[in-house]
């Protein structure tokens, strides 16, 4: 381009007209368009593979330190109001404009124009043309008329001052109509959508008139720099009504935080509901609404469903989501590395400072379903129901936490009923799962209790004396030193076992042993475990209201395999779910879009011109008679020629048609 | 359609007249038209019985223009109402009932879609390499016969779903498994339009390539996924969006890929014309300008119902998700898919590319697809979950 623009530089005429000339060229060039076409859909992908409008730490954790800030400074978190990306938009519907308003006028002319004065000598010229006789001008006029009606033409006559009559017939004209729909469209989709963007909302905080909030604060607490004002023309936001309640805000997510919409009226919930398939699955999620609007005489109540909104004064309300609306909890805490189990009545979203440890417990969730796919041995996958669970964290001083996702109810697995708790240290990572044995109640209350007895000093020590009088039992010579120093190693091992797992004991085995006898003193270390928890198992049920367990092998086994999964545990506690009143939020997304308008108008002229520019074929025909006088005799030239946009074998084909059928049926020999 | 100078003559002589088998084809399809709404039209909303009409007036257009979709439907429709009444409500009867059993039980008809569209496509490539017009001419009517078992497929699979409770009655399009037979059942019709109105049967084994590769992707999901099981819908699907989205965007993937396959036929000409000479027995057999006014129709037509499809799904989601266009990873790809031909389309029409460069890209056109269609659900997450596998 520069090139060229130099040269014209030097040229005569106005400069500034010259380069506005020049810009419009550059601006309406196909290569231009096509190139934009494509850049963008290049661009398009970007904002599919990496996700976008994450909270900000998922990113650093995803790219690193290094990356995050430079894909961040790119826009690439949010790609589609990115500055750069707006451009290419903006240039595409710049190209657009160009070309539309290059070519609209002589379209628009070409609709009106019949064209009857073209010469015959550019009839001839045509690529569909003939030429025959005929003797009757008046049957001749009649019969083009009734042919091209049979075809669909619109025709009209035209005398010529030379006596010459032409009759010009002509059908889907609309074809240029279609292209100026199909292009002006686009500008108008676009238009649209920036109306509904996130742009003003950008450049308000960008300007520093609107502060993005990044804290999870109740809405009283937020500053009012973060509210956006009422007459805010377009936004999408969202916001999580607990049953019962009502709110008068949305909450509109904005780079790593979110930004405050008031409302013009109070959405109150009255009641919130899942149906289910009989399979299980979720059926349909309906909230009950209840508008209260000084506008109204009375408050509006209306159901809303997933596929059926409620739109009040230009606001539509979606059913989008739902989550626990602060159910009520009874948890208790079992202690896992020594002391006393703990009662505690609490709710979702409340953050507890615990008294027995250093830990604050903070409740995120409660869901009463679980359906989650397992896959059967048949190798089927079926929906099954894993029952209430609680999700919390367990945040340590300094800071960290983890997260844990725990069950009430228990899981049949391989024909063995466990319970579940998830835990993972990072968002990113995915659950691993202790699996607790359920007592014969269905609950970890045994377990727990056996984690507890293992550790308190009086049941420990009573259980390794029984594994220590079993071992021994049959070899009456040993001495009491032998026992104690027996009794001190096992006890040392059990400690090791619960506080740090099998790994670490196998690996001291390493250590320690020869090489060749490593496995058996492994084998040894693991008997002399497994009868300590045998023996903490049979004293517990002696002595406590516990019910022994149906296949009391299988239960000492999986139970063996969760003290070792304890040791990984990363909490001192384990929280069990002991009842629950369950209480839910629904999630609304509310949104006002006044572009709306414009995009449907915009996308049902690109639907209306694409189909026309391909499915109105726009062709014209022409029939020119000329008088001549051949010995004393009038005849007519007939000249009849025909043409269109696409140059389709289609079209070729219909012109033979219907030339060979006028010529033969006008006079014409051949 | 084609039109002769003696079809004109008679007809400037007679009137413009109908034939009496449209007549009688009108009369049929609005009576069967008629006792559908009649005996289902209380299940259905006042959205769902417009749609109903329109289909029944899109399908009257359709098979006025083309007479073979006459014979067609009146097969679909003898098939399924004989399907319907075996299965006497009881849907333990596709197991007893021996026409249930072996032909006409949704699965049972799928079966025999599939193995005719395999069946075509060795026909069509035995028509082609050996030329033998015989052979494609089998080829075509074993097309036939599978698009109609695929038709009974889908229509018995969703009378089956409401026999199975009424919670899960839905129609089959809203799983990757049943999209799949409505991309088999779609792609054959358009390549046979084309074939039809070009008198021309050599394209067949590229056309029926692609739709075997699909069937092969079917048979594998069914079997090894499991994948034929009717459930009911998720409740974001619950609309009678779906009914239109879905076809809509069916005819736009279909049309891409016949264009695509078109340009291979293309593509594979022109080696072998470096290979072994302008004037070899393969290239002989295609016909470069009926490639090249296919590929144009194709995508074209394409791109017309593509355009609808989005804008009818950015029509729903505005009513489901709150907004017209979200970015959701689905639609951004859909967009990605329209800019893609409507690039190809502008070189075409404003630039008068031709040969080698734009059947390049065709094919690179039917990948962007198949990641649309396929590749979003399995390796990008979003709103449009549905389908995954």
């Amino acid at each position: 381009m520069s090139s060229s623009a130099t040269g014209v530089a030097r040229g005569p005429g106005s400069p500034l007209w010259r380069d506005a000339r020049l810009m419009m060229r550059f601006f309406g060039s196909m290569n231009l368009a096509i190139t934009l076409l494509v850049v963008i859909a290049i661009a398009s992908v970007i904002g599919t593979i990496i996700l976008q409008n994450e909270p900000y730490t998922a990113y650093i954790e995803k790219f690193g330190p290094f990356w995050h800030p430079v894909f961040a400074t790119l826009g690439l978190y949010d790609v589609y109001s990115a500055g750069w990306f707006l451009a290419l938009m903006a240039f595409l519907v710049l190209s657009v404009l160009v070309c539309v308003t290059r070519n609209a006028p002589a379209m628009l002319k070409e609709l009106r124009q019949w064209r009857s004065e073209v010469t015959e000598r550019s009839l001839e010229g045509y690529r569909q043309t003939r030429l025959w006789h005929s003797q009757d001008a008046d049957a001749l006029r009649d019969t083009t008329k009734r042919l091209m009606a049979l075809r669909h033409y619109r025709t009209r006559e035209h005398q010529r001052d030379d006596g010459a009559i032409m009759i010009v017939a002509r059908k889907g004209t609309w074809n240029r109509l279609g292209y100026l729909f199909a292009h002006l469209s686009i500008v108008v989709i676009c238009l649209g959508g920036l109306l509904d963007s996130r742009l003003g909302l950008k450049l308000a905080s960008w300007v520093g008139d609107l502060r993005i909030e990044t804290r999870n604060l109740p809405v009283s607490q937020v500053p009012p720099e973060s509210f956006v004002p009422l007459w805010n023309p377009s936004f999408r936001g969202n916001v999580n009504i607990p049953e019962g309640q009502s709110a008068d805000v949305a909450f509109l997510a904005l780079a790593d935080g979110y930004v405050v919409q008031p409302l013009p009226f109070q959405i109150e919930v009255e009641d919130f509901h899942t149906e289910h398939n009989v399979n299980g699955t979720p059926k349909s999620f309906r909230s009950d609404l209840v508008i209260h609007d000084e506008t109204l005489a009375e408050p509006l109540r209306q159901r809303i469903s997933v596929n059926s909104p409620l739109i009040h004064r230009g606001y539509a309300i979606y059913q989008s989501d739902f989550s626990d609306g602060g159910s009520a909890l009874s948890l208790t805490l079992w202690p896992l590395q020594g002391g006393e189990a703990v009662e505690i009545e609490t709710e979702v979203f409340a953050e507890l400072a615990l008294e027995d440890y250093p830990q604050r417990l903070e409740m995120d969730d409660f869901r009463l379903f679980n359906i989650n796919p397992v896959l059967q041995d048949d190798g089927e996958t079926e929906q099954k129901n894993f029952g209430p669970s609680i999700t919390f964290r367990v945040r340590a001083p300094t800071g960290e936490a983890v997260e844990y996702i725990n069950y009430l109810a228990p899981v049949v697995i391989d024909d063995f009923a466990s319970i579940l708790s998830g835990m993972r240290r990072s968002l990113a990572d995915e659950h691993a799962y202790l699996y607790i044995p359920a007592d014969a109640q269905g609950s970890t209350t045994l377990f727990m209790r056996l984690v507890a007895a293992l550790r308190a000093p009086v049941t420990r020590d009573a259980a390794l004396a029984q594994t220590v009088n079993t071992l021994t039992a049959n070899r009456d010579e040993q001495g009491q030193a032998l026992r104690d120093s027996l009794s001190q190693s096992i006890s040392a091992l059990l400690a090791q076992f619960l506080d740090q797992g099998l790994d670490d004991i196998s690996v001291r085995v390493q250590e320690i042993a020869a090489d060749g006898e490593q496995g058996a003193m492994l084998d040894a270390y693991l008997r002399m475990l497994q009868l300590v928890v045998a023996s903490a198992y049979g004293q517990l049920i002696d002595e406590s209201p516990h019910k022994a367990v149906e296949d009391e092998a299988m239960w000492l086994e999986k139970a063996f395999l969760a003290l070792n999964g304890v040791a990984e545990y990363g909490s001192p506690f384990y929280v069990q779910l002991r009842g629950f009143t369950h209480i839910q939020a629904t999630g609304l997304q509310i949104a006002k879009a006044p572009g709306t308008y414009l995009v449907y108008l915009g996308s049902f002229l690109l639907c209306l011109g694409v189909f026309m520019m391909f499915y109105v074929h726009q062709r014209r025909l022409w029939v020119l008679v000329t008088p001549q006088e051949h010995e004393g005799q009038m005849s007519y030239r007939v000249r009849c020629a025909g043409s269109d946009v696409r140059r389709s074998k289609a079209f070729e084909q219909e012109f033979q048609a219907i030339a060979g059928a006028l010529a033969r049926a006008t006079g014409d020999p051949k | 359609m084609s039109i002769s100078e003696q079809a004109l003559l008679d007809e400037l002589e007679h009137g413009n007249s109908r034939p009496w088998r449209d007549w009688a084809y009108l009369a049929l399809l609005t009576a069967a038209s008629g006792a559908g709404l009649w005996h289902y039209g209380a299940a259905m909303d006042g959205y769902e019985q417009a749609i109903s009409i329109g289909s029944a007036i899109s399908l009257g257009v359709m098979a006025l223009r083309w007479r073979a979709i006459q014979s067609l439907s009146i097969a679909v429709l003898l098939l399924c109402t004989a399907a319907f009444m075996s299965y006497q409500g009881d849907l333990a009867r596709a197991e007893s009932a021996f026409w249930l059993r072996y032909v006409l039980s949704s699965q049972s008809a799928i079966m025999w879609m599939s193995a005719l569209f395999v069946m075509s496509t060795l026909a069509y490539y035995w028509g082609l390499l050996l030329r033998s017009e015989f052979s494609s001419r089998v080829g075509s009517a074993l097309s036939w016969c599978a698009t109609a078992m695929g038709l009974v497929g889908l229509v018995v699979r969703w009378r089956e779903s409401y026999l199975i409770h009424p919670d899960y009655g839905h129609i089959p399009v809203s799983n990757l498994y049943e999209v799949f037979i409505l991309f088999a059942v779609i792609t054959a019709l358009l390549y046979l339009h084309y074939e039809s109105s070009h008198q021309n049967r050599r394209l067949g084994a590229f056309a029926l390539t692609v739709i075997s590769a699909a069937v092969a992707f079917l048979l594998w999901y069914q079997f090894s996924r499991g994948a034929d099981e009717i459930l009911p819908l998720v409740p974001a699907l619950n609309s009678y969006w779906m009914k239109i989205h879905v076809p809509a965007n069916f005819i736009g993937y279909g049309a891409f890929a016949v264009s695509a396959m078109m340009a291979c036929a293309y593509l594979l000409r022109q080696w072998s014309v470096r290979r072994f000479g302008e004037d070899n027995a393969f290239a002989r057999q295609i016909d470069v300008e009926m490639v090249e006014d296919v590929m144009y129709k194709s995508i074209a037509l394409g791109f017309a119902f593509f355009t609808l499809a989005t804008v009818l799904g950015a029509l729903w989601a505005a009513e489901a998700w709150g907004g017209y266009w979200s970015w959701d990873p689905k639609e951004t790809w859909a967009l990605i898919v329209w800019l893609n031909y409507a690039a190809w389309l502008h070189l075409k029409l404003s630039k008068g590319w031709r040969g080698a460069p734009m059947a390049w890209w065709s094919v690179v056109g039917l990948f962007v697809t198949l990641f649309a269609f396929l590749g979003v659900n399995m390796f990008l997450s979003g709103l449009h979950s549905y389908g995954g596998l």
